[in-house]
């Protein structure tokens, strides 16, 4: 087994309460299928404000993450699967891909 | 997990959001931040739901977001401007503060907001589907039949006109409430009307739309219980779209009412109407709205077109003109005392539509009362005027069939298709 990170980014700024009410659901159903299936370890959401920080010349530098780079996941996850192939398939699975991507990242854990 | 979560969900997103939007503008005091405000607490609970669970009160945990979430903005923004124009002094409102009054409710300010006098029809209503129904900009757009980007420019425009005339978040006082009330009801109900009957296109009916404009006529009824007119309008939509499904054939095209089949329209939509028609009665004495279900009542209670009563249909009508004199009204009366003595309505017809030369349903009801008095020249070249003006496709077909008919009783036979030209056949 090995362990991966799934960062999930998308748009949902244009949706309308209707829709946004149906992702809900059909996001919480595919994390409820995650679980119960005993791939998901961790998850949640990415609260806004997310930061950059760097040392440059032995100084940290904080810099605000632009909306199209990290600024744009709104949830993480942190999943058991067999090998890459079968995490991208979880990351295909999961709903709001159909919205924006997911990002996989292999990961010790 | 319940099988239906969808559909739960869906629900109350979509109940919730004049709520969340209305509680949001109290504390904003403007509808640009509170729509953005109302959509990013939607977006939070899609992002932390799935994994925290759903509450168990949903609606309580949604509005108690907005409102941390609005409070912040309102900080944030005075820290921004206090920064930025030091000289202009802090600017904080505390609009949490304003005198409630005893019928107060934040999604009836909202409605009043949206329909405020100040904007254009459109942009009234294009406000109120976006506020109050929580369409998606994309899905207004393309029930008025216009771009995106046209629609998008409408609502900027329309939350900017408001800002720009200070209107505040707040009821209007009771001597401006009988003027305010009228207006909300007809950007109801011409939503309501443009589902029913798409003043372009190629779809006769946008039945979405009715059921957006039926469910706002229901908020308004739980708002406003005492007002009689608001129940007149929720008894309109109810049974208006009891019929909904029945106007429309399996090619998408209309079905008269006297052709449509009754066994089909909706009996818990009409029980619907019938007990709202009752308690507007009971309010007080029925307004122009209620007097329209009405009407629309005796319709869906004769359970065939023959056995219609045509003499309360004219009755409520002679009422409605007496209320509301207006040339369309006057030609649906005569339209329906031409179904007693069509002789006898005939020159009023004729003259009423002479006065109404550009409107569509005035050409065509006089082309079909030319048809079956049998002047099936005229009737031709008045469908023919009907089908020029007419921008619906539906309709449009339906009145070119017309024109077939009275050709073929002409002895023409169908040979020459004339207003074929011009449609998409």
């Amino acid at each position: 087994m090995a362990s991966f990170v799934l960062l999930v980014s998308g748009d949902a700024t244009g949706a309308s309460a209707a829709e946004l009410g149906n992702r809900t659901a059909r996001q919480a159903e595919w994390v409820s299928d995650l679980r119960s299936a005993g791939v998901l370890s961790d998850g949640g959401r990415v609260e806004g404000g997310s930061l950059r920080v760097r040392r440059t010349e032995g100084r940290p530098a904080v810099i605000d993450v632009p909306a199209d780079a990290i600024g744009s996941v709104r949830s993480w996850l942190l999943v058991e699967a067999a090998d890459l192939s079968e995490a991208v398939a979880v990351a295909e699975s999961c709903p709001e891909a159909a919205y924006g991507d997911v990002r996989i990242l292999p990961v010790d854990a | 997990m319940p099988e239906d979560l969808d559909r739960i969900l869906e629900d109350v997103f979509r109940r919730e959001w004049p709520a969340l939007v209305g509680a949001a503008a109290r504390i904003t005091g403007d509808l640009a931040r509170a729509e953005e405000v109302a959509q990013d607490v939607l977006v939070a609970a899609l992002d932390r739901w799935p994994f925290a669970g759903v509450p168990e009160r949903p609606a309580a945990w949604l509005i108690t977001a907005v409102r941390n979430r609005a409070r912040n903005r309102v900080r944030d923004d005075a820290r921004a401007r206090a920064r930025e124009v030091r000289t202009a002094g802090p600017e904080v409102h505390a609009v949490d503060e304003v005198a409630r009054g005893p019928i107060d409710d934040d999604r009836l300010r909202l409605i009043l907001t949206c329909c405020h006098p100040v904007l254009a029809v459109d942009a009234q209503i294009a406000l109120t589907l976006r506020m109050v129904g929580g369409l998606a900009t994309p899905e207004i757009a393309r029930s008025f039949l216009v771009p995106t980007s046209t629609m998008s420019q409408r609502l900027v425009r329309a939350k900017r006109a408001l800002a720009a005339a200070e209107v505040a978040f707040e009821l209007p006082s009771p001597a401006e409430w009988s003027v305010r009330l009228p207006g909300v009801l007809t950007v109801i109900y011409l939503i309501f009307n443009e589902g029913y009957a798409a003043s372009a296109g190629q779809v006769l009916t946008r039945p979405a739309l009715c059921e957006d404009a039926r469910r706002m006529a229901h908020l308004l009824v739980e708002l406003l219980p005492e007002e009689g007119e608001v129940r007149g309008l929720h008894a309109l939509t109810c049974l208006l779209s009891a019929r909904l499904a029945t106007r429309v054939d399996g090619n998408g095209d209309l079905v008269l009412l006297e052709d449509q089949d009754r066994s089909r329209w909706d009996q818990s939509l009409l029980a619907a109407g019938e007990a709202s028609i009752e308690s507007a009665l009971r309010l007080g004495p029925p307004g122009p709205t209620t007097l329209q279900a009405m009407i629309a009542a005796c319709h869906t209670r004769a359970p065939t077109w023959e056995s219609t009563n045509w003499p309360a249909i004219v009755a409520l009508y002679d009422e409605l003109v007496s209320r509301n004199p207006s040339p369309v009204v006057e030609l649906n009366r005569a339209v329906a005392s031409s179904m007693i003595d069509l002789e006898d309505a005939w020159p009023v017809i004729d003259t009423i539509t002479e006065r109404l030369p550009n409107y569509a349903p005035a050409r065509a009801a006089r082309a079909d009362a030319l048809r079956r008095l049998g002047r099936h020249r005229e009737a031709v070249a008045e469908y023919e005027r009907a089908a020029q003006l007419d921008q619906n496709d539906a309709e449009r077909h339906f009145l070119l069939r017309r024109i077939e008919e009275c050709r073929a009783l002409l002895g023409h036979g169908s040979a020459r298709r004339i207003g074929q030209g011009d449609t998409a056949g």
